[in-house]
């Protein structure tokens, strides 16, 4: 008996001393309640980095390619940025305002840059600028960087914001325009077979849209439709990346002949990571690409030469960047990445999700809203002896998660997530959420407060419309719903469904599903909320809340059979349109089988209002026309966008937040 | 002997082809939908997306014309061309890793026998030797301690013990870093001017005069070579200790006692190598598993082996990078199973391999 005792002590022994010694030094000094401490002892809390000329990144998202004609994720995206150069910038965190880039001026009105009818926008292109080989970019690269691309397609790539403008509203793909009518997409062995007169015809059409004029150094980009965020467009991105001809056309790239344009449209991204286009990158960027070692780390080196002499807003950077080399390595556990930070061999704290808030805050010994920050505010010192300090407050954002109605789900080969599949109190029929008395009573029976607070940790704000804050068109004062049990009941009251033998939907109630991907804990919790909110109108509304595994998930989404599911939104660039339009005329419009009319209704607001270059009038489209649209249709809840926090090291600088970049702008960037 | 050799390595051919064959079959239960997940990150932004990968990758042809794919290749109709196929040596790209097969097995499997290489004496001899120690003081203090250590390293979920340690040893103490190499030593170590003789950084760092680069790499092989060596030295442990309380308790060791030899010999020279050959069977296999990647190690401490290679494509239900995987893990245990069987015989004259 006394041996197991002995074990038994001994264990607890041992656990107990492991616990305390993985406990943080930082924890044990911890005082409760954040008090501002002492002048002198605030110094203490900015420390030094071991190696203040490299930046060591901690990352989730390998690229998928360094192609800039395939590439749209940000693990890549964040690259290219660095690279690359675009035409225009964004002027530092402002992502609807514009600064020059390898144009000398941005296209408006005013200077001429862009006609009177709005259908060409010209780019006065900057001399003296080289690329990373050392040779000179000209307004011919500039142009060549736009039709290979375009060309290049493939429905995988981000070229469709290009397409749309350059050749038609609604066209995605340049197979679109090789055959109207039957499109070989992503199928270049098909794409081969259309006779040589066609393709060279395509390929001098997208020529004759992206012009350049030497004597003139300038690129022309000649419009099919007025478009208002074309400017936008081109401020960011591999889409908009400038490259250079001879060494696209030496890595394994398109070398601009009109005849073999085929030859290199939509190749597969695992054929291009086998060439230079793919494997590496060479612009006129702050970085030079050095090596990338897929799924362990990517390494840029500054351009000692970089062009950039003139800064592009008060305060920006020129020369060559005070980061000598930036290592984007791939650390896929948060405790590890955590434990790099800790450590100081991390330059950045990557969270997971806001679920990794409250360790943080712990680790926190300094805090400062974004504002603050901006205007060059100390940061308040609470805790000297914590490693990190936060940034809070952080509204400007270019992504949020919605819940998305399906109006007529697919049945074909049965569906599970409408339960019998007819309104008879244990199911709902396919086109459930065609009435808009359904739609607008799951609009008010959605706690959104309980939202915020409890999963937020009281950090969004809502979305009272569709576009978000700093977009055309917003506005925080619009009608929209409110958790309202009693509104909820009068909808459902109110709604035209019954069963066969006339009992109405709020006395018969009904079953289906809300279904989320397994491991997203923000789309679990707006499906519970969503489902306890039913359940407060009345015991009959039931919501099964549903988890599938990402495969299934997307296979569902696809299928069209979810009928009502999370959706989530990133911009690709910093315009309403990407919003209104993906929303309401084109991608999830589709997702959420739209009728028809309801669509085209839709579709005429966002075409008059992308052509329109008007600001007021834009202005005016949005916010009187489509926010009433689409606050008595709900074909969507409009929920929240959190806000975002900046956790970071005592070392770091120069850092902002531009909700539009792929992460980090590194030429912004120094150390202490 | 020779002729058990032959039978077992021809056979192994066949047995691999009937593993990927299973796991094929497994994996074709996922309908193509759920299978083209492999190819998009997030819900595709474009409708037409999902179909057209789906036919690209000829993800709805029947199960045994992708698995005649896999294994022979695809025959252009037009030029009669064939790509692909591991017969013809073409193992395909691993869209989880986004390199080709071949090179990510290249890459990722000598950082893995580093691992295993270094870890084959702490792990085993250590576990052993604890075992040993607590059977000779058995129900004494020794015995008490050694066991409840057993039962601490066997009761730790691997991926809480591993982190225990990063934090303690590196977010703390900043002694024994993750990883394979510091950012300063990858540099050097990926530039022109280092010379990769074996993949093996700590052999090549000696073979470049990099003494510092040597120690570097060792600094980042101690905590996984910890945590995997806890965690199994439990094992080790019991089977050791029980084996040698057994050992001693048989008849030739009374015999032996009882003809005057010393305890120290009869511990040594007769209970010891009758205790040592369950340790040899469990060897076998330990060291297979080593060589074919310890995933969670591997993942909490971002070591680039083939494990956190194998458990991205799993997770991404990356087929092709899986069944090339599982034809190295396979080729491995079989391997490994063939040199068990062969010490066997040669440890116990009464095992006959026919």
């Amino acid at each position: 008996m006394r041996s197991k005792w002995f074990v038994l002590f001994s264990a607890l022994v041992i656990f107990a001393t492991l616990l305390a010694a993985c406990q943080p030094a930082a924890q044990e000094a911890a005082s409760e309640g954040a008090a501002v401490v002492e002048a002198a002892d605030a110094d203490s809390f900015w420390r030094k980095s071991a190696d203040p000329t490299t930046w060591v990144e901690t990352s989730i998202g390998d690229p998928e390619t360094l192609d800039t004609s395939r590439d749209y994720e940000t693990g890549g995206g964040e690259i290219l940025a660095n690279v690359y150069d675009t035409l225009v910038f964004m002027d530092e965190d402002k992502a609807s305002t514009f600064v020059p880039m390898l144009a000398t001026e941005v296209p408006s009105l005013e200077n001429g840059g862009i006609s009177e009818d709005g259908l060409t926008v010209t780019f006065h292109i900057r001399d003296g600028v080289k690329f990373h080989d050392g040779s000179d970019m000209t307004v011919d690269d500039v142009a060549f960087s736009f039709v290979r691309r375009i060309l290049a397609g493939s429905t995988v790539s981000p070229q469709w914001m290009v397409v749309e403008p350059l050749l038609g509203a609604g066209l995605v793909d340049i197979s679109e325009v090789v055959d109207p009518e039957n499109p070989p997409y992503d199928d270049q062995d098909t794409l081969k077979t259309y006779d040589a007169e066609t393709l060279q015809t395509v390929c001098e059409l997208v020529e004759s849209k992206v012009v350049a004029d030497a004597a003139a150094g300038t690129v022309t980009f000649n419009l099919a439709q007025p478009w208002a965020p074309f400017i936008a467009t081109l401020a960011n991105g591999g889409w908009a990346a400038v490259e250079s001809k001879a060494w696209v056309g030496a890595n394994g790239g398109w070398d601009g002949d009109c005849a073999t344009w085929q030859n290199y449209y939509a190749v597969p991204t695992e054929e291009l990571n086998q060439l230079g286009i793919g494997n590496s990158a060479m612009g006129t960027g702050p970085y030079k690409f050095d090596h990338w070692t897929p799924g362990e780390e990517l390494v840029l080196t500054a351009n000692e030469d970089y062009w950039m002499t003139e800064p592009m807003w008060e305060g920006a950077p020129t020369g060559a960047p005070a980061i000598k080399t930036v290592v984007i390595k791939q650390v896929g556990e948060f405790s590890t990445r955590l434990a790099m930070a800790q450590a100081g061999d991390a330059d950045n704290i990557l969270v997971g999700s806001t679920e990794d808030w409250p360790i943080l805050d712990e680790m926190v010994g300094g805090e400062i809203t974004y504002d603050e920050y901006m205007a060059g505010e100390p940061v308040v010192i609470t805790d000297p002896t914590k490693p990190f300090y936060k940034v809070t407050d952080i509204t400007f954002a270019n992504n949020r998660t919605d819940i998305g109605f399906n109006f007529n789900v697919n049945t074909e080969g049965g569906n599970s997530f409408i339960g019998s599949g007819v309104l008879d109190g244990d199911g709902i029929p396919a086109d459930f959420f065609s009435d808009v008395h359904v739609r607008r009573a799951f609009s008010y029976c959605f706690d959104y407060d309980t939202l915020a607070e409890e999963v937020m940790q009281g950090e969004a704000y809502r979305a009272p419309v569709l576009m978000l804050p700093g977009m055309v068109g917003y506005d925080e004062n619009a009608e929209h719903y409110t958790y309202d049990i009693d509104k909820c009941v009068e909808e459902l009251q109110a709604s035209t469904w019954a069963s066969d033998d006339g009992t109405q939907l709020y006395d018969l109630g009904f079953r289906m599903s809300a279904v989320y991907n397994v491991g997203n804990t923000l789309r679990q919790t707006i499906a519970e909320l969503l489902q306890s909110g039913l359940q407060e109108a009345g015991a009959q509304f039931v919501v099964e809340v549903v988890g599938l595994p990402w495969p299934t998930f997307l296979a569902n989404i696809n299928a069209k059979k979810i009928p009502i599911f999370i959706i989530g939104w990133l911009s690709d660039y910093f315009d309403t349109h990407n919003w209104t339009s993906t929303f309401t005329s084109a991608y999830y419009s589709f997702k959420q089988n739209f009728p028809d009319e309801l669509r085209a209704e839709f579709s005429e607001i966002n075409s008059r209002a992308v052509q329109e270059f008007d600001p007021a009038e834009r202005e005016r489209i949005y916010k009187e026309e489509f926010n009433t649209l689409y606050y008595e249709n709900a074909p969507a809840m409009l929920l929240f966008t959190t806000k975002g926090r900046h956790y970071a090291q005592p070392w770091e600088n120069g850092w902002y937040n531009n909700p539009i970049y792929s992460n980090k702008w590194y030429y912004s960037l120094s150390k202490d | 002997m020779t002729q058990y050799i032959i039978r077992r390595l021809l056979l192994m051919p066949l047995t691999l082809i009937g593993v990927t064959l299973l796991i094929f079959g497994m994996l074709s239960f996922l309908s193509p939908a759920e299978r083209v997940s492999l190819y998009v990150r997030d819900i595709p932004k474009n409708d037409i997306v999902m179909d057209s990968l789906i036919e690209r990758y000829g993800l709805d042809d029947p199960f045994l014309v992708q698995y005649y794919h896999w294994l022979v290749g695809h025959q252009d109709a037009t030029t009669g061309e064939w790509t692909g196929g591991i017969l013809r040596g073409e193992f395909g790209y691993s869209r989880s890793a986004n390199q080709n097969i071949v090179d990510l097995i290249k890459r990722r499997f000598p950082a893995t026998i580093e691992l295993a290489l270094y870890s084959i004496v702490p792990l085993i001899g250590v576990g052993t030797w604890l075992g040993i120690v607590a059977a000779r003081n058995h129900d004494k203090f020794i015995d008490q301690l050694a066991r409840l250590f057993g039962i601490l390293g066997y009761s730790f979920p691997s991926f809480v013990f591993g982190l225990l340690m990063l934090m303690f040893f590196y977010a703390e103490h900043q002694i024994f870093p993750p990883d394979r190499l510091s950012n300063w030593a990858n540099l050097i170590v990926n530039s022109e001017e280092f010379i990769n003789y074996t993949s093996l950084v700590t052999i090549d760092a000696l073979l470049n005069g990099r003494f510092d680069i040597f120690l570097d790499a060792l600094r980042h092989l101690v905590l996984p070579i910890i945590t995997l060596s806890y965690i199994n030295w439990a094992l080790y442990l019991r089977i050791m200790r029980s084996s040698m309380l057994e050992a001693m308790n048989q008849d030739y060791i009374v015999t032996a006692r009882a003809k005057g030899v010393k305890e120290k010999d009869v511990f040594n020279k007769h209970a010891k190598p009758n205790a040592m050959i369950p340790i040899v069977t469990m060897s076998g296999m330990t060291i297979a598993g080593l060589l074919s990647g310890v995933t969670i190690t591997e993942t909490i401490f971002i070591y680039p082996g083939i494990g956190s290679a194998a458990a991205a494509a799993s997770t991404q239900l990356d087929v092709v990078t899986i069944l090339s995987l599982v034809l190295l893990t396979g080729f491995i245990l079989l391997v490994a199973n063939l040199i068990v069987d062969i010490t066997y015989a040669f440890m116990d004259p009464r095992v006959r391999l026919s």
